[in-house]
């Protein structure tokens, strides 16, 4: 920690927030907001005086709510920065006739009410998101009144109380009574493993820890006794077992059982547990004096912001999804951004760090080239078919599109444009070009499908990042499903023009199914909201050609949703095997007249 | 303006209500019964009941 | 009169038996030969190994290719490797086409081996007729910014923030909270060694 605060490369942004991330691989505008600590970073030198006259108290968020601090207060003792801040929340009044005492008695005048947020814009190459986890919170788990009883806690607030640096200086006592419990229960898997409790994951960290939080208290007082309620334990990593091991020869009982609840006698504040032991099928009772919940991760509440500024995925279970699972395990989706720690998925600090290490090379790689090639799949406008319209403006997420509507003109920025090609699709007038995602390119390929054979076949558009990576998902994993789908593969779903749906009805498709990622994973931005808008229209304009709407399917299907992909490709296949001959031929004849129509129209313009 | 729209599932082909603004940024949808994503907003639900009495 | 066709070579990979178990790739081999523009079709057993990507450059100068579909396994694994095996040889890379009978086909339909194969031949039928239209395309380069950003400040982020800064880089770490350190600063000891956290 403080060789990071004081590296002369690293410029150290605390009490920082991510606001917005503009830019592609290599060439990213971040625009940070310094929040107002209200104490000058560079001036405190941290003695203190300040929180001594701090009247505001609070509860310590460090130490768990178990000790207090002041409004004024070093978040810990050897935090880094190693300098103050006040929470305005917690402060009685920057007036200095309400408080103000913090400010008199700073020699080096540190302290400045008035100070405001700072936006600062970074010009970055690489990206490393290490933005960790939440620790689960049990009140929900009532059974184990949490809330209810003092002497249940969790693990971190067991951490605190170990902990030399902790409220009772490393003393184990309990909260109800301040005594120090001698007879201590362990429930695991508290949070995790249990889809009732929104988390079917195991949280990785939470066997080992108890392990090692039974080998303190043996430690610090050989008299305790300590029992642990599992479902496994899972001691996979090295020197793991060996730990495991220790305890037991410690003489902590291990017990493959999870208790139902938790009962307080109130009297001496004892809890009281009933559990089936598994492996003796037996019933037990036991009593404890303290019971510790060894609470699993979740993935941090806050981390959407930081998901749509980068436009990263989520896997089912919410952790942020790499590039490739064995392949490209520290690379986001998004080229120039890296993933590592308990954000891309719950471990411990050997492997956080040993994550780190590796986002870091492959940051380095790309730092070290000192240039990146960009895919050639952007968009070019010919300005001799462009009548100025601006719908391709309107609906460019990147905002890469200008348009002279007096000149009826548009032009371009290369940079700018990721080539989602939901512009191709909103140009009336055929100004657009994706380059490699042509609509002659496309059509080619609905055509050749279409070619014999129709009435057995689904035509399916999906988008590259999710729903054909959800097929790829679906085929790593062996999950079956009817053969009777074709994909056609596009950047974006917003890449899918309405005349692509229309020419395969054309061409005889019985269905049509237009996928694309959910909303939240879209990663170009919002270009799939342009998805639902034409798929909408084009519901509207087969009703009115007394086609059945049902014909059109639109589903969102992430990368990580294999068995999502598999369910549709199924209800795909049923609701192909309703269409009959007679309908296809009479839609084609439809939409043949239709497109003639159209045609002639245009060849007289 | 957000209104009561009724909405078909182009999938189950249930018919449910839901808040729509077709000029509101739009939001993920997906059926109450059969959660697919293949729902269509038809109308507000005021206009049935303004079709019913013409 | 119409443009003609460009060469067009058609590779279909058994994948060992990833592919060529469920989809009869003889049968897409000789069903490929039928198509419009396709004057060169071979089958592999490992296409990506490098046995068979010295076909696909054989062929694309032996045959004089333009255009090259491979009939293997999904873009988003091996279009690079594919894209640089024809830029070997001078072909575009973004005149190669893939086609995926692995993820999308062989791995799903294992239950049907007849529909795998129908579904494998209008696969790379899309793919080659795709592969006729496609065109040369040339990627712009960009500079990039000496600088990196490690958003969170926990262990990871500290560690990954060193290592950048370490190696010479400039590396700006942001974190939320008033101080770095994260959950890690809160633990006492850390298994397995029971060493101290901070």
């Amino acid at each position: 920690m403080m060789d990071a605060g004081r590296h002369p490369l690293i410029k150290l942004m605390s009490y920082s927030e991510i606001e917005d991330v503009n830019g592609y691989v290599g060439n990213f505008k971040v625009t940070v907001r310094k929040k107002a600590r209200y104490v000058d970073e560079t001036v405190c030198n941290s003695c203190g005086e300040c929180e001594k006259v701090c009247p505001a108290i609070h509860p310590d968020e460090f130490q768990m709510g178990l000790a207090t601090r002041k409004a004024v207060h070093l978040p810990f003792p050897q935090a880094v920065p190693s300098a103050y801040l006040i929470n305005m929340e917690n402060c009685l009044g920057t007036n200095p006739i309400a408080c103000g005492k913090c400010a008199e008695v700073c020699e080096k005048n540190a302290i400045n009410y008035d100070m405001q947020d700072e936006i600062v814009v970074l010009d970055i190459g690489a990206i490393v998101v290490a933005t960790g986890i939440d620790v689960y919170d049990p009140t929900q788990q009532d059974e184990y009144g949490y809330t209810r009883f003092q002497n249940v806690i969790t693990s971190m607030e067991f951490e605190r109380l170990i902990c030399a640096g902790g409220p009772t200086v490393g003393h184990l006592v309990r909260p109800g009574d301040h005594t120090t419990p001698l007879r201590i229960g362990f429930i695991q898997c508290v949070g995790s493993r249990s889809l009732r409790d929104g988390a079917g994951f195991c949280s990785n960290i939470c066997c080992m820890n108890t392990v090692k939080d039974t080998l303190l208290i043996r430690d610090h007082y050989p008299d305790a006794e300590c029992s642990v309620f599992y479902i496994d334990i899972r001691a996979f990593g090295k020197g793991f077992e060996d730990l495991y091991d220790k305890s037991r020869e410690a003489g902590v009982k291990y017990i493959r059982g999870i208790p139902g609840e938790i009962t307080e006698d109130p009297a001496t504040g004892n809890l009281r547990m009933v559990v089936e032991n598994t492996t003796t099928r037996s019933i037990e009772e036991h009593e404890f004096d303290m019971i510790v919940l060894s609470v699993g991760v979740r993935p941090r509440a806050d981390g959407g912001d930081i998901r749509r500024h980068l436009t990263l995925s989520q896997t089912s279970d919410g952790f942020l999804m790499e590039a490739h699972p064995k392949l490209k395990p520290v690379d986001a989706p998004t080229r120039g951004v890296y993933i590592a720690g308990c954000a891309e998925a719950p471990k411990d600090v050997k492997e956080s760090v040993t994550q780190a290490s590796a986002a870091a090379a492959r940051a380095g790689v790309l730092l070290n080239a000192g240039k990146v090639t960009v895919e050639a799949i952007t968009c070019t406008i010919d300005n001799d078919l462009c009548h100025g319209c601006g719908a391709c403006e309107k609906v460019c997420p990147y905002g890469a599109i200008t348009v002279d509507k007096g000149a009826k003109t548009a032009a371009v920025v290369e940079a700018a444009c990721a080539g989602c090609g939901t512009c191709g699709s909103a140009c009336r007038f055929d100004a657009i070009t994706m380059r490699h995602f042509t609509d002659a390119q496309i059509v080619a390929q609905v055509d050749a499908l279409l070619a014999e054979r129709q009435s057995g076949k689904v035509i399916v558009f999906a988008c590259n990042w999710c729903s054909y990576a959800g097929g790829d998902t679906a085929g790593t994993s062996r999950m079956l499903y009817p053969a009777s789908n074709r994909l056609i593969r596009t950047m974006c779903s917003g890449r899918i023009s309405e005349e692509f749906v229309l020419r395969a009805f054309r061409k005889g498709a019985p269905i049509v199914l237009v996928s694309g990622c959910h909303f939240a994973d879209c990663h170009y931005i919002d270009a799939n909201r342009q998805t639902v808008k034409r798929v909408y229209r084009l519901w509207k304009q087969l009703e009115k050609l007394g086609i059945r709407t049902e014909r059109l399917q639109l589903e969102w299907i992430s990368a990580a949703e294999g068995p999502k992909f598999q369910k549709t490709m199924r209800e795909m296949e049923e609701l192909r095997a309703q269409v009959t001959q007679e309908e296809i031929d009479h839609t084609v004849k439809v939409l043949t007249e239709q497109f003639e129509k159209r045609r002639l129209k245009k060849v007289r313009s | 303006m957000e209104k009561m729209w009724v909405f078909k599932c182009q999938r189950c082909g249930c018919d449910y209500q839901e808040v729509y603004d077709p000029k509101a940024a739009l939001r993920e949808r997906s059926c109450p019964q059969c959660r697919s994503n293949s729902v269509r907003p038809l109308h507000d639900v005021d206009s049935t009941k303004r079709q019913a009495k013409g | 009169m119409p443009k003609a066709l460009p060469r067009i070579g058609v590779f279909v990979c058994d994948c060992g038996s990833n592919i060529a178990g469920t989809v009869d790739t003889q049968a897409v081999t000789d069903y490929a030969t039928t198509l419009p523009g396709v004057v060169a079709v071979v089958r592999n057993k490992y296409t990506c190994a490098e046995p068979g990507q010295q076909e696909i450059k054989k062929a694309i100068v032996e045959e004089k290719l333009e255009r090259v579909v491979v009939a293997s396994c999904t873009p988003r694994m091996h279009e690079p490797t594919f894209r640089g095996c024809v830029w070997d040889v001078g072909l575009n890379p973004y005149l190669m086409e893939m086609a995926n009978l692995r993820e999308h086909c062989s791995w799903v339909h294992g239950d049907d081996k007849e529909g795998a194969t129908a579904k494998a031949k209008d696969l790379v039928a899309s793919a080659v007729a795709r592969a006729a239209k496609l065109e040369a395309q040339e990627e712009a380069v960009f500079p990039v910014t000496k600088a990196a950003l490690v958003i969170g400040g926990g262990i990871t982020g500290i560690q990954a923030a060193m290592d950048l800064a370490d190696a010479g880089h400039q590396v700006y770490l942001v974190e939320k909270e008033a101080s770095i350190g994260g959950i890690m600063a809160q633990l006492d000891k850390t298994y397995p060694t029971m060493d101290c956290s901070i």
